[in-house]
C-alpha cells in the first residue's frame, strides 16, 4: 500500500478529526436570524440555528454556555445576530455545526434596546447607586491598569501620571468591540489576585457598538465585585458605558484619570511645602525672640552691675544710720542722765542743811508749822552733821 | 535635699534690706528712746548688715561668672 497523502486510507474518525482541524481555520463572522433556540437547562451548552434572511439558508450552531454568558445576548427567534464561529462536523452523526464563540447584536437599534434593558436591570439591583461607590484610597500607590498597549490612551496616561513613586501593574487588553470582553475579563481576574490599591480601566471614545464590551453584564459584575475601588476612564459621547456607571469613579479621559490619581499626592506635596515654610517661619520667629532676649540680657548686665553697687551703698548707709542713730540715742541718754543727776543734786534737801537749814521732826513727822507742836513735845532737829533733840516750852 | 536646704538658708537680700530700713526708721521715729529695745535693734541690724554684705559679695561673684560666659 502506497503512503500517499491523497490516497492514504484512513478511518472515518481519523478523517473527521483531520477535517475538523482544517475547519477550525475557517473562522468567520456570520450574520443571520436566530431560530430554534434550545437552552437545555442544567447542561453546559446550548443549540440554536441561524438562517439567512434572503434565501433561508440555515446552519445549526453549538455554543458553550460560558461563552454564551459572556456574549450577554438574550437569544430569541427572529433576532438578527452576528456569530463568530468555525464549522465542525459532529462525529456521532456527521452533522455540520457551527461552533459559536461569540454572539453579537446587529445594528444600533438592537444594541440600544439591549443597553437600556440591561441598564434598567442593573439599576433595579442598585448596582449604580451612590451608596455603593467606594472612595478612592487617599494616597494610591499600587495601581492596576487595564487598557490596550497600542493607542494614545496608555501614552496619555503615562505622560500625565505624576512622579510620586506609583507602582503600575499594566495588563494589556483589547478594548474594541464585543471581542474585547474575554480579554477584559481575563485582565480583571489577573489583577483581582494582585495586591493593588486601585484598578483603572481606560479606553478612548467611540460608538455604542465599539463600546459593546463595556456594556457586557459579566464584565460589569466583575467590576462591581472587584475587591478594591475601580476608577474608569472611558470616553463616550451619549450613553455612558455601563462599566463606567458601576465603577466607583468615572472620568472621560486618561489625562483626567491620571489627574485624579495625582491629586492627593499634589495636595500632599503642597501641604509639605506649606508646612516647611511654616516651620522655617516659626524658627525665624524663635531666632528673633532669642536675639531679642540676648539683647535684653546684655543690656541688663549693666543694670545688674549698678544695682549691686547701689545695694552695697544702701547697706553702708543703713549701717552708718544705724550706728549714728544709736550712738546719738546713747549720747542723749547719757546727757539726760547727767542733767537729771545735776537736777537731783540741786534738789537734794541734805544740800540745804549745809547752808544752815534744818529739818524738825516730832514723833517722826516733819514739823511744818507752830500748830504741829504742843508744849512739852520732844523735837528732833536734823542739821548738816547730825541731830539735836530739844523740848518745846 | 541638701541643695534645697542650702537654698532656703540663703539670705534674701531684698528682705534683709527691708528689715534694715525698718530698724533705721524705728530709730528715726523715737522721740524718747527705749535704750534696751534700741540695743536689741542695733544687734539685729548689725547682724543684718553683715549677712547683707556677705550675700551681696556672693551675688557679685556669681554675676561676674555669668557675665564672663555671656560677653
Amino acid at each position: 500500500m502506497e503512503k500517499n497523502a491523497n490516497t492514504e486510507i484512513i478511518s472515518v474518525s481519523e478523517y473527521l478529526d483531520k477535517l475538523n482541524l482544517n475547519l477550525k481555520g475557517q473562522k468567520a463572522k456570520i450574520i443571520g436570524e436566530v431560530t430554534g433556540v434550545q437552552e437545555y437547562p442544567g447542561r453546559s451548552y446550548l443549540y440554536f440555528s441561524i438562517k439567512d434572511s434572503k434565501d433561508g439558508s440555515t446552519m445549526k450552531c453549538f455554543m458553550w454556555k460560558r461563552d454564551f454568558a459572556i456574549s450577554g445576548v438574550a437569544l430569541r427567534d427572529g433576532l438578527e445576530v452576528v456569530v463568530t464561529a468555525f464549522p465542525s462536523v459532529y462525529k456521532p452523526n456527521g452533522g455540520l455545526t457551527l461552533q459559536v464563540e461569540l454572539v453579537e447584536l446587529v445594528g444600533e437599534g438592537a444594541l440600544q434596546i439591549a443597553y437600556e434593558k440591561l441598564k434598567k436591570k442593573l439599576e433595579l439591583e442598585g448596582l449604580f447607586s451612590a451608596e455603593r461607590k467606594r472612595n478612592l484610597p487617599e494616597y494610591p500607590h499600587k495601581i492596576g491598569v487595564i487598557t490596550s498597549k497600542s493607542g494614545a490612551v496608555i501614552n496619555d496616561f503615562l505622560t500625565n501620571i505624576g512622579k510620586f513613586g506609583f507602582e503600575i501593574l499594566f495588563v494589556d487588553s483589547k478594548v474594541e468591540g464585543q471581542d474585547a470582553v474575554k480579554d477584559l475579563l481575563s485582565a480583571v481576574e489577573t489583577l483581582r489576585k494582585e495586591d493593588i490599591d486601585v484598578l483603572v480601566i481606560m479606553r478612548g471614545g467611540g460608538s455604542l457598538e465599539s463600546f459593546q464590551a463595556f456594556n457586557n453584564e459579566v464584565l460589569i459584575r466583575a467590576v462591581a465585585s472587584f475587591p478594591v475601588p475601580v476608577l474608569t476612564g472611558i470616553g463616550h459621547d451619549k450613553d455612558a458605558p455601563l462599566v463606567s456607571m458601576v465603577s466607583d469613579k468615572n472620568v472621560s479621559t486618561p489625562t483626567a484619570v491620571a489627574n485624579i490619581l495625582n491629586s492627593s499626592w499634589n495636595d500632599a506635596v503642597h501641604k509639605v511645602n506649606m508646612s516647611e515654610e511654616k516651620i522655617l517661619s516659626q524658627f525665624e520667629k524663635l531666632f528673633e525672640t532669642f536675639r531679642r532676649a540676648e539683647d535684653t540680657l546684655l543690656r541688663s548686665v549693666d543694670r545688674i552691675e549698678s544695682s549691686i553697687v547701689r545695694s552695697y551703698d544702701t547697706v553702708s548707709v543703713y549701717a552708718k544710720d544705724l550706728l549714728a542713730n544709736f550712738s546719738g540715742a546713747l549720747e542723749n541718754t547719757e546727757e539726760w542722765l547727767v542733767q537729771s543727776g545735776k537736777l537731783l543734786e540741786l534738789s537734794n534737801p541734805i544740800r540745804q542743811l549745809s547752808q544752815g537749814y534744818s529739818i524738825v521732826r516730832s514723833k517722826g513727822k516733819v514739823i511744818r508749822c507752830v500748830k504741829d507742836v504742843k508744849v512739852g513735845d520732844i523735837l528732833e532737829m536734823t542739821v548738816s552733821d547730825g541731830q539735836i533733840k530739844t523740848k518745846t516750852i | 535635699m541638701k541643695k534645697q536646704n542650702e537654698k532656703t538658708n540663703k539670705v534674701n537680700l531684698n528682705e534683709t534690706l527691708k528689715k534694715l530700713a525698718g530698724i533705721v526708721s524705728w530709730f528715726e521715729d523715737q522721740t524718747e528712746l527705749d535704750v534696751e529695745k534700741g540695743l536689741e535693734y542695733v544687734k539685729e541690724g548689725a547682724q543684718l548688715i553683715k549677712s547683707s554684705r556677705e550675700r551681696l559679695s556672693e551675688i557679685e561673684n556669681e554675676f561676674k561668672e555669668i557675665k564672663k560666659s555671656i560677653l
